[in-house]
């Protein structure tokens, strides 16, 4: 199989992921992912910074979880657990994404009830916005790869259309578009 | 409190999708089947979780204490999480089985379009709640452009700009 995807960084073999490093990297992560950036720190975390996965094999996994039931964070947190230390990984990433978000966002809507919340929901106007730059920023690299993939592009403004415009529903921008998908990878034989 | 745990695990196991799929249904059963919270509380919660660290089906643990306090915010977090991910974990072994057969990288590779399709449909979705004023649109644009171009940590940025928002917006 060639590589379709030039990875930008390349997972360093010498380094391995102890079940500690993995409670840290998804703990911290699920008590300081404001606004939905979670995906964008596992990314960096584990591919940039640690270099434990390549671009591709988190590709992979991201697109595995979409077709997964829950969240996708969880989903994906579960999934590098599991890809990096087996099911003892897959167990302690599940608690770590989980247990701490859990504690911030209870605590968090206990103190919104304080008259102080004027505060808390001005800071958490300006977190939302710099998650959302965030998330543009990483849909950014995954999506740069392909910037010279006329049919992904197409089908990727396709899939966008149909979700924005026609109101596909999620299993239905599956049963539609990745059959269209599956023909055009192997026509032209894009693996 | 048995009512919420049949909700919760039913989402949990047919919320494909990444999770966004389920609020609808979310919405008809927590606000219009069984009353737990009133439609503005539901709202009100949905920002509070889609703005707060962590999973956004976290959000199922305030549902939950509203029916029955933390024991019953617990309850539903559990339901919600572990059925899902059970499910992902059974997915992902057949999957891992399949390695070597010649329709997985075919499928892997088919699946990126249509998942990165996806991606920027969520961020359009994400934006009608996050982007509202010229700040907002200045604050994300520099955020973005700092955690694509400089190796600091995303929080950092992040924890960052709720700061910056606590004293522009109040």
């Amino acid at each position: 199989m060639s590589a379709v995807i030039d990875d930008i960084a390349q997972p360093d073999a010498s380094t391995h992921a102890t079940l500690l490093d993995i409670a840290l990297i998804f703990g911290v992560i699920s008590a300081t992912a404001f606004g939905g950036s979670s995906i964008v720190m596992m990314r960096r975390e584990l591919i940039l910074r640690r270099k434990w996965m390549s671009e591709r094999e988190f590709l992979e996994i991201y697109t595995l979880a979409q077709v997964c039931p829950g969240g996708l964070p969880i989903s994906i947190a579960v999934l590098c657990g599991k890809r990096l230390a087996g099911i003892p990984g897959f167990f302690v990433a599940l608690v770590a994404e989980t247990v701490p978000g859990f504690v911030v966002l209870m605590s968090l809507a206990l103190l919104s009830f304080d008259p102080h919340m004027t505060v808390l929901r001005a800071g958490l106007r300006g977190a939302a916005a710099a998650a959302l730059g965030g998330l543009v920023a990483n849909a950014i690299q995954m999506s740069y790869p392909f910037r010279t993939k006329i049919v992904d592009l197409t089908l990727m403004a396709l899939v966008g259309l149909s979700v924005t415009l026609l109101h596909f529903a999620l299993w239905s921008v599956f049963l539609v578009f990745l059959p269209i998908s599956i023909a055009l990878v192997r026509l032209l034989k894009e693996t | 409190m048995f009512q919420l745990v049949v909700v919760m695990l039913t989402l949990s196991v047919l919320g494909f999708g990444g999770g966004n799929a389920i609020w609808p249904q979310l919405y008809t059963d927590a606000v219009e089947q069984y009353h737990w919270v009133s439609a503005v509380d539901f709202s009100k919660y949905f920002a509070l979780a889609r703005l707060a660290p962590g999973p956004g089906t976290t959000f199922s643990a305030l549902l939950g204490y509203a029916v029955g306090g933390l024991g019953g915010a617990i309850v539903a977090a559990l339901a919600m999480f572990l059925p899902a991910s059970l499910i992902v974990l059974g997915i992902s072994t057949v999957y891992d089985r399949f390695h070597d057969h010649p329709w997985r990288p075919v499928i892997a590779r088919a699946m990126i379009p249509v998942v990165l399709g996806l991606t920027w449909v969520g961020i359009t979705f994400l934006s009608r709640g996050a982007l509202d004023t010229p700040v907002t649109y200045a604050i994300a644009l520099v955020a973005g452009a700092i955690i694509m171009w400089t190796n600091l940590n995303v929080a950092l940025v992040i924890l960052g700009a709720g700061v910056f928002g606590a004293i522009v917006f109040r």
